[in-house]
């Protein structure tokens, strides 16, 4: 259990990790100064992993969407009470969340740390599951989904992604729906528990004033106790996802005040990269997968921007407002950009911003832009150092993926504008592109 | 254990807060204005950071502010406007990775505060006024920003809750303005108001960084020469006591209703009280272990968010829960029950000892956050008292059930808004008098 040390020149900071024999991963890096400590305890288990098969059964594994999140919600029950009364009565405050990928338990202390990260390890695994409990989530949860269902933003990226994508998971929503997490029972919440809640399918971040030396022992004499036996890992299983998209265009009315507009483009290279069941086949795919990751993320950043012509552009013809914005998203075998925002004419909006990010692929985003965009990135990645939350979660989100969160910001650096502009025309291909629009209901 | 800040006053009435401190790696820059909340000026003080925020005579268009900013390793530069109690507060802000994490040395920290002064001071003019086009498109955009509410159902609901139960009074007013006033705003009334503005408005700056204080006053005094005249601090907030509760019933298409309760806490910010208040305002329902939280959610599975939450400068309380709309009565019973309970002193020891600790990890936590701390200064200001965190956590512990109890006797209803869809068995008009929508 001896420490690894990872430490950027640039922003002295250091991360401390190790791996346990039964495969959880520990983390620490030291925030002194900070009052509050925080941890994450995550496991690679998201809203896409509802198809798989185990080491020691035969069958393929089929579980109702939205189950990863409901049992991230049924381990806040415990026999004793509830799961909040422990950490509260610490001062404590315990959260979780989960995603297409992982899902994440957490809490914030700034008194009671060893106490309340005992509670963390052992809630997490200690699972206790019921159908009464389970009956009582299900109107909580209804009513969870019944709120994103209420949100004309929430809607629109919904229904890109079910445009830009045929069969992957990633197209359902994360909640499921009020129908599929009627057919969870305790007994699949245990299966899925079983296959996913493995340590080495698991990770621990801590950061703030802490002492890396005892939160390892805390840790290892926690996993003493557990008798986990070594397993292999579960074979994810996906569909074959096309290169295409599903529909070019998907459109819907409900309350809202003005249309909203999204632009999605699917990423080729991405799903590509996930053939042959999606497991991220090592280092050397994963260090590409986060180039691309770097690279789409500041092609963004230099052609749409806020200093970018074409920001401007759409701005001065009162196409776009602060709220728009764009993003890249991937995972080991999904992928896609998303520009998105309010207008008050979305069929202008798509014919002048289509345009312009054509005329980009066409000439190229200027050198100085991209240089622009790097120099951005970096002083931004610095200023995000100063948040717990981002680091441990940052970290963690990119340990899942076989890199690491300072590996992002070296590469951010290295990138050349050759390599932004070919993976901008590589990736922005017009026929890559799915169109969601919102129109208000009069 | 303390990160204090050193006020420094720089002219009359511009004040300078600087906290200096090594835990942070960027360096946060706050400028705010702070004028009385009426309908005379609202819009015109809402339009105004943005309009600043469009252009100045060096960098005229957002384009070549953002420029700017990127060059400074991606420094952030914003402006808002904010309400606290019946105080609207223009604000210009911006933050800045400090030098040593950086490639190179270009003296970014002193750059960003002459920037900020050029944004506050030296605005983009055409024929001595602001430009029509900025004047004219960000109000435009904020008119849009006040009817996209809706998008967001819970905000839409609290504020819709807002307007009724304050409607003849300034906190009854959205700090972003009133949309019919603002398709009124000329370049050059925007302008003579803006004059106005910079003579007459307490200014305070805010800095928290790995900063030295007297370096950064010299840097404030090199960039800022802010015309000064009669100042003027924003008057107290208006104290009303409700007089019968009254119901508000909105419909609009949507899935899930929203409940929002509106009561008077009769106790403020500045009060000896508050604490109590701010305890009380725990136990019923500011966390997960609160009765809301506790009843309306784990026990009658009736909604995924319910909350209570304190405006403290305005002496108001908010009660809100997302829920099918057939359960409306039984939701609505179910938080009076959790009133009655704590105005009764049914509190265990439990409730009141986790309530404590978890403000006080908010507070300490608060010390981690650069625009909270900020923000816990700026509300000291306003209302005239300064809490000191560690005076505060002193006041937090010594609360007893009965100041709970005193507290809770203060709180009295006054206005209940549901926002709800047309279909369904809800109810139309809910028991009691007042406007239907």
């Amino acid at each position: 259990m001896a420490w690894q040390k990872d430490q950027d020149a640039r922003l002295r900071d250091e991360v401390w990790r190790t791996w346990l024999d039964n495969g959880l991963g520990v983390f620490v890096m030291r925030k002194p100064g900070f009052h509050k400590r925080y941890a994450v305890f995550s496991t690679r288990y998201g809203s896409i992993d509802n198809r798989f098969r185990r080491h020691d059964r035969p069958d393929v594994i089929e579980v109702p969407d939205g189950i990863a999140h409901f049992l991230e919600h049924q381990l806040f029950e415990d026999e004793s009470g509830h799961v909040f009364n422990a950490f509260a009565d610490l001062g404590a405050s315990v959260n979780a969340y989960t995603s297409h990928v992982m899902t994440s338990y957490l809490f914030s202390a700034t008194d009671n740390f060893p106490q309340a990260f005992d509670r963390l390890l052992d809630f997490v695994q200690a699972p206790h599951f019921t159908e009464a409990g389970v009956q009582k989530e299900i109107g909580i949860i209804e009513q969870e989904i019944r709120m994103y269902q209420d949100q004309p933003r929430h809607r629109l990226w919904m229904n890109l992604l079910q445009a830009l994508y045929h069969v992957h998971p990633v197209r359902i929503d994360i909640a499921g729906t009020p129908e599929s997490i009627r057919r969870i029972t305790a007994d699949t919440l245990q299966l899925c528990y079983d296959t996913f809640y493995h340590p080495s399918n698991m990770a621990v971040f801590v950061v703030g004033d802490v002492d890396p030396d005892a939160v390892l022992q805390q840790v290892a004499d926690d996993m003493a106790g557990r008798n986990y036996r070594f397993r292999p890992p579960v074979e994810r299983l996906f569909d074959p996802e096309p290169e295409s998209v599903a529909e070019a265009r998907v459109e819907e009315k409900m309350a809202a005040a003005r249309p909203l507009y999204a632009l999605g483009f699917k990423d080729a290279e991405a799903v590509r990269a996930g053939e042959g069941g999606g497991e991220a086949a090592g280092r050397r795919a994963a260090l590409e997968a986060l180039r691309r990751e770097v690279t789409a993320s500041l092609a963004l950043s230099a052609a749409l921007g806020r200093s970018s012509a074409l920001y401007q552009e759409l701005y001065d013809a009162d196409l776009i407002d602060d709220g728009f914005g764009a993003r890249h998203q991937a995972g080991s075998n999904f992928g896609h950009t998303v520009m998105a925002g309010e207008t008050r004419d979305p069929h202008e909006l798509h014919d002048r911003l289509t345009a312009g990010l054509e005329r980009l692929r066409r000439d190229g985003i200027p050198e100085g832009e991209i240089r622009r965009a790097q120099r951005q990135g970096v002083g931004e990645f610095v200023q995000m150092f100063d948040s717990l939350e981002f680091i441990a979660n940052g970290f963690l989100f990119y340990h899942f993926k076989g890199t690491s969160l300072f590996e992002y910001m070296q590469v951010l650096e290295q990138v050349t504008p050759d390599e932004v502009n070919a993976r901008f025309a590589e990736h922005l291909r017009p026929e890559a592109a799915a169109v969601s629009i919102v129109w208000p209901k009069s | 254990m303390g990160m204090e800040f050193q006020k420094v006053s720089i002219d009359q009435g511009f004040d300078l807060y600087v906290a200096p401190t090594d835990k942070f790696k960027t360096t946060w820059l706050k400028l705010v204005l702070r004028r009385s909340l009426n309908a005379d000026e609202h819009s015109l003080n809402a339009v105004l950071p943005f309009v600043l925020r469009r252009g100045t005579r060096r960098h005229p268009t957002a384009r070549d502010i953002a420029r700017c900013m990127e060059e400074l390793y991606g420094a952030q530069f914003g402006a808002d406007v904010g309400k606290i109690g019946e105080t609207q507060q223009i604000e210009l802000g911006a933050s800045v990775a400090d030098e040593q994490f950086l490639p190179e040395r270009i003296g970014s920290t002193e750059k960003v505060v002459a920037f900020l002064a050029e944004a506050l001071l030296d605005p983009a003019l055409e024929n001595g006024v602001f430009r029509a086009e900025y004047v004219t498109q960000e109000a435009e955009i904020l008119r849009r920003r006040i009817e996209s509410l809706i998008n967001d159902r819970r905000r839409y609901a609290v504020n819709r809750l807002r307007e009724e139960m304050c409607k003849d009074e300034p906190f009854g007013l959205n700090a972003y303005g009133d949309v019919e006033q603002l398709r009124r705003v000329t370049p050059e009334g925007l302008y003579e108001h803006y004059r106005h503005v910079l003579e007459t408005s307490p200014v305070d700056m805010f800095v928290v960084g790995p900063v030295d204080p007297d370096e950064a006053a010299a840097m404030v005094r090199r960039h800022f020469r802010l015309p000064r005249g009669r100042i003027r601090q924003p008057g107290p907030v208006v104290v009303r006591t409700p007089g019968k509760e009254r119901t508000v019933v909105e419909h609009r298409d949507v899935q899930q209703g929203v409940l929002v309760m509106g009561l008077r806490t009769g106790v403020r910010y500045p009060d000896d009280d508050y604490p109590a208040l701010q305890v009380y305002n725990g136990i019923l329902g500011a966390f997960p272990h609160s009765k809301l939280f506790v009843n309306v959610r784990e026990r009658a599975s009736l909604a995924y968010y319910t909350w209570s939450q304190l405006e403290g400068t305005k002496g108001v309380m908010m009660i809100t829960a997302g829920i099918a709309v057939e359960k409306y009565r039984q939701a609505l019973g179910i938080v009076r029950e959790q009133l009655e309970a704590v105005a009764a002193g049914d509190v265990t020891d439990a409730e009141l000892e986790q309530t404590k600790k978890g403000l006080i990890n908010a507070l300490l936590s608060g010390r981690d956050s650069p625009s909270r701390i900020m923000g816990s200064r700026l509300l000291g200001i306003i209302n005239g008292r300064l809490r000191p965190v560690d005076e505060h956590i002193e006041e937090l512990k010594a609360v007893t059930v009965e100041d709970v109890r005193r507290v809770a006797a203060r709180v009295r209803p006054d206005t209940i808004y549901f926002l709800r869809s047309p279909e369904g068995n809800g109810p139309d008009a809910a028991p009691g008098p007042g406007a239907v929508r």
